[in-house]
């Protein structure tokens, strides 16, 4: 059993939508046990992500679970999308982006 | 090099157990007599008509005059407490020394409760501590460095000196009395003991300088509806009913180090430290190592470059090798090398060469599988 499947070494070595929105919601969220930090911009309409960009430091789960989540979020609400499914040591750095949308909303 | 991993059950597993800077694993004789303890000789100490009573007393007071034995102190300035952290708690609320000098690798435990205390703190380098009042790692949790004790002594002749020695005890021969130091403090569970227990030696003159921690029974000589008059230390110190089947399996650990002796202990993890250093630096492409490159305790610190500290050891964890990552509860320490997290792995005497080769043969791996340049 490994957290380091296929998909988010993908995601992890090729981050999709990394970047910054501007004039938009925007927080950051840290994980202090491990220095990890996470970024999140996006815009709302309806109550639904029109748009969504990330940028952070961090371990391979947190980035790839930033990466995974911004390919499924357009269209949805912003906490429609349950985070990647880790072992219980490492459910703090797949949650850092959803605790990032959490401190913007 | 000793040859010990026998003795301790954990290890049959197919584990190779490298964090014992966090907790130590124990051996049959520590796990037999905390068993047996409670099968043959469970009652509470202290004014005890009964023999079974007089017999927990005698283990007790055993197991302090052991402890005693084991850091050169007599048995009156051993005093009991969960651990490190509580002594520390208790020194620095209680005594409150208006200011204190630290160095800058305290461990968190060594640093919050003199935050706390109201004291003015002073930061220094561990080779230039200086002051009225200094509390420092006698071994760095993070690094291994070894604090230069004697040195700090003869540069500080009136100083008070506060060690925190929750590694230092565990894997050096110690004499407090040598040393000259005031304070200090470690824990039963990093020295193959059981979690729950730890020891604050207190220097003798100062034992009665020294106000009452926790409040309560078995702490005093006469009691009225009004006030109370306290025992004599340890007593004093020591409220309530202590851990005691935690206390004899301390007592028992004692005897097995004192068994090897803490000079072999420290030969043993100097052997394996020096020899993790050289083999660290072969991979010196793909390792950045952290701390001494010499003269240091059974620790080494490192990232694999290119991968967060986590996910090197988690990848390890996959092979069953067990090290710890993160800031080591010593987050100022580790900011000052510009990076959020460290992997550390750490020895004791039932480690051996081939655990460390184990290590040094999935480093790469590591790398392979999640080096990426820009993190």
């Amino acid at each position: 059993m490994t957290d380091y499947t296929e998909l988010i070494l993908d995601h992890y070595r090729h981050p999709r939508n990394h970047g910054k929105l501007t004039g938009c919601l925007s927080a950051t969220a840290a994980n202090s046990s491990c220095g990890d930090s996470m970024t999140v911009y996006f815009r709302l309409k309806s109550g639904k992500v029109t748009d969504f960009k990330w940028q952070g430091t961090g371990c391979a789960v947190s980035q790839a679970a930033a990466s995974i989540l911004s390919e499924k979020i357009i269209g949805k609400k912003p906490f429609s999308i349950k985070p990647i499914s880790v072992t219980p040591a490492r459910a703090s750095c797949a949650s850092l982006v959803i605790k990032a949308i959490l401190n913007a909303s | 090099m000793l040859d010990v991993k026998k003795d301790f059950p954990i290890l049959r597993k197919s584990i190779v157990y490298l964090d014992s800077a966090a907790t130590s694993q124990k051996p049959y004789s520590v796990i037999n007599a905390i068993s047996n303890y409670y099968r043959h000789s469970n009652a509470n100490i202290h004014r005890g008509i009964y023999k079974l009573a007089q017999r927990s007393s005698d283990l007790i007071d055993l197991s302090r005059a052991k402890v005693a034995e084991l850091i050169g102190a007599d048995p009156e300035e051993i005093i009991f407490v969960s651990g490190t952290t509580e002594a520390v708690n208790f020194i620095a609320s209680r005594f409150r020394p208006p200011e204190v000098t630290l160095s800058v690798l305290e461990h968190h435990s060594n640093l919050i409760p003199w935050q706390q205390s109201g004291a003015k703190l002073k930061f220094m380098d561990m080779d230039d501590l200086t002051g009225n009042f200094i509390a420092v790692t006698g071994v760095s949790n993070l690094l291994g460095t070894i604090a230069p004790l004697s040195k700090i002594r003869k540069h500080s002749p009136k100083a008070l000196i506060f060690v925190d020695g929750a590694q230092l005890v565990p894997h050096f021969p110690v004499d407090v009395h040598k040393l000259g130091i005031d304070f200090l403090a470690f824990s039963g569970h990093k020295m193959l003991g059981p979690t729950g227990i730890g020891v604050l030696y207190v220097r003798k003159s100062l034992l009665n300088k020294l106000p009452p921690w926790l409040y309560g029974g078995d702490m005093i000589d006469e009691v009225t509806l009004t006030s109370a008059t306290w025992a004599e230390p340890p007593q004093k110190f020591e409220a309530g009913t202590l851990p005691l089947a935690e206390i004899v399996g301390l007592g028992a650990a004692v005897d097995y180090l004192q068994n090897i002796g803490m000079a072999a202990v420290r030969r043993h993890e100097q052997d394996l430290t020096d020899y993790a250093l050289a083999e660290f630096k072969k991979l010196k492409n793909i390792v950045t190592l952290y701390g001494p490159a010499s003269h240091r305790a059974g620790i080494i610190t490192f990232n694999v470059n290119g991968v967060h500290a986590h996910d090197t050891a988690q990848i390890l964890d996959e092979f069953g090798i067990c090290v710890r990552s993160g800031a080591h509860c010593a987050a100022p320490a580790v900011a000052r090398f510009g990076v959020p997290a460290m992997v550390r792995a750490s020895f004791y005497i039932y480690n051996s060469k081939s655990d460390i080769d184990y290590l040094i043969s999935k480093i790469p791996v590591v790398y392979d599988r999640l080096h990426r340049a820009d993190s």
